[in-house]
């Protein structure tokens, strides 16, 4: 019993021994670091025996193979949808030309042709232009970057723009502000009303680009009337303005000839007659006056107009001496005779016949 | 008489009045002419075109100047017991005015008649008459200037016969031998018999 149970202690010796006689090599830290960088190849030992061979191997391989790897490259920061990339914000806040700003490409390339052509067509019907800026829908500006700071920058002295700040999917984010010269005249109120409208039209759509065109069309809706109205203001000023000069120079009397006239600027043709509508009611009354006078004077002229008739001497019949020239006779005793039953009549001696 | 006679009463004094402003009115346009209007009863026999005809040529109207002859008279006759209005013109206006011109502007003033308000009627016609006596007259002047003075029609009848006459003479010479010989052999009929 006791013979058996060291042969089987000694077996498992043994058997551990050339398990762990058996076990493959181990990297060292050292030459994993190497490994890993490319400096040596795994298994060209085992492969080439010879060591020259080996020693030119890792020569070549040290000045071409490794050297033709590329850098390494630093590792990506994750994206954060929260955030808007800062190698994009400089894009967005510097003064541009085109009317869609979009430096993340966030719309197709036919998408965002579409919108910018719209916003082109926008630009040449009307004098107030749209800037949009794009961004994603979940994107949050540093506190730096505001709308305000960019209208401030660099449309100050630009004519009157709507500046949009768009979140893509996100029309309940947007922002409107006008930048330029009149500005300040575009009462909150307005812009709010406008902004509303606008996100309310771009809601009844779910996919976002068709969002973004809803948005698009009907803030030009609204500035189209923000324009006629402001029109309409500056012509009034500008009527007012025209008065007052020439009541001024009516007053002091030599200055008549001197009065400058006011320009009419951005009056659309409906403000000019509104302006003009009292000379062209004189105008029309005066013309009236004129038919009226002309038809009067062709009334009188044809009741003074005597009409003569040539003196044709016409034998005598029937022995009547002044007249013999007998018309036509009608019934009216009846009422269903009607005169053109009785046109061809028959005088009394032929019925007799 | 006078111009208008309403001797069967169909107008008011304020329409006679009217009336006769509106008659007032066409001598003024045509100097040479005078409207009348006679308002009757006639008897059931009469023929009013012959009681027209004879009022025309025998009536003397003592509200009318000796320049207007009758022969420029035009009569309006309404007969109110036989419900027939008539218009009869002298002889002025036989070259002028027609009868088919009387009856259209009879047919106008006929719904008025028919409602019995004779004012409106009289007054449709004279205007109506009015119009075509001024196209006539700015026709007539006109032809005037262009051909010359109208040619009497008595002296105009005359030298158309004389042109039918001629015609006969201008005949063919084969047409009048032949003529001569019908009328030799006639003659030589004639002398045969018995």
């Amino acid at each position: 019993m006791k013979v058996s149970f060291f042969r089987w202690l000694l077996l498992l010796l043994l058997v551990s021994h050339s398990a762990r006689a058996e076990s493959l090599p181990q990297w060292s830290d050292e030459d994993r670091a190497r490994l890993l960088r490319g400096e040596i190849i795994a298994g060209t030992d085992i492969l080439v025996e010879d060591k020259r061979v080996i020693a030119s191997l890792r020569l070549g391989l040290e000045s071409e193979v490794l050297r033709s790897l590329p850098p390494e490259l630093e590792p990506e920061p994750e994206y954060d949808p929260k955030v808007v990339p800062s190698e994009f914000l400089p894009l967005y806040f510097t003064s541009s030309e085109s009317y869609l700003i979009d430096p993340q490409q966030l719309l197709s390339n036919q998408e965002a042709l579409d919108r910018l052509g719209f916003l082109n067509y926008h630009a040449d019907d009307s004098e107030l232009k749209i800037r949009m800026y794009l961004f994603d829908s979940e994107q949050n500006l540093p506190a730096t970057y505001t709308i305000e700071k960019l209208c401030e920058d660099h449309y100050a002295d630009a004519p009157l723009t709507a500046i949009v700040f768009c979140f893509l999917g996100n029309p309940e984010r947007s922002q409107l502000a006008f930048a330029g010269q009149g500005a300040a005249d575009v009462i909150a109120l307005d812009r709010r009303k406008m902004l509303e409208s606008a996100m309310i039209k771009s809601m009844e759509k779910s996919d976002p680009a068709m969002q973004l065109e809803s948005f698009i069309v009907q803030l030009s809706i609204s500035l189209y009337w923000l324009e006629a109205e402001r029109a309409e203001t500056l012509a009034a000023l500008a009527a007012e303005g025209s008065r007052a000069l020439a009541g001024k120079a009516w007053t002091s009397g030599n200055g008549a000839g001197k009065a400058e006239v006011v320009p009419v600027i951005d009056a659309g043709g409906l403000s000019v007659l509104k302006s003009n509508m009292h000379w062209i009611i004189l105008g029309l009354l005066g013309l009236l006056c004129l038919m009226a006078g002309c038809v009067f004077g062709w009334v009188m002229w044809s009741r003074s107009r005597r009409y003569h008739f040539p003196v044709v001497e016409t034998p005598e019949r029937l022995g009547a001496s002044y007249a013999a020239g007998v018309g036509a006779v009608i019934a009216f005793h009846k009422k269903l005779g009607s005169p053109s039953s009785q046109r061809n009549q028959v005088p009394d001696y032929l019925k007799r016949v | 008489m006078r111009r208008l006679s309403d001797m069967a009463g169909a107008l008011r004094l304020k329409e006679r009045q009217k009336l006769e402003r509106l008659l007032d009115e066409f001598q003024t346009s045509f100097p040479q002419l005078f409207f009348s209007v006679y308002y009757g009863a006639l008897e059931d026999r009469a023929n009013i075109r012959q009681f027209g005809l004879w009022l025309l040529n025998h009536a003397a109207y003592e509200d009318l100047d000796i320049s207007r002859p009758n022969d420029g008279g035009i009569l309006l006759l309404v007969d109110l017991n036989t419900k027939v209005a008539s218009i009869s013109f002298g002889y002025m206006l036989d070259s002028f005015l027609t009868e088919e011109d009387t009856f259209n502007i009879l047919a106008k003033a006929h719904p008025h008649l028919l409602q019995g308000n004779h004012l409106k009627a009289a007054s449709v016609i004279v205007k109506q008459l009015s119009r075509v006596l001024r196209k006539k007259s700015r026709r007539a002047i006109l032809q005037q200037k262009i051909f010359g003075p109208p040619i009497n029609q008595s002296s105009g009848a005359v030298n158309a016969l004389e042109r039918i006459r001629s015609n006969r003479s201008n005949r063919s010479a084969a047409e009048q031998d032949n003529f001569k010989s019908i009328q030799t052999t006639r003659a030589v009929n004639k002398e045969k018999e018995p």
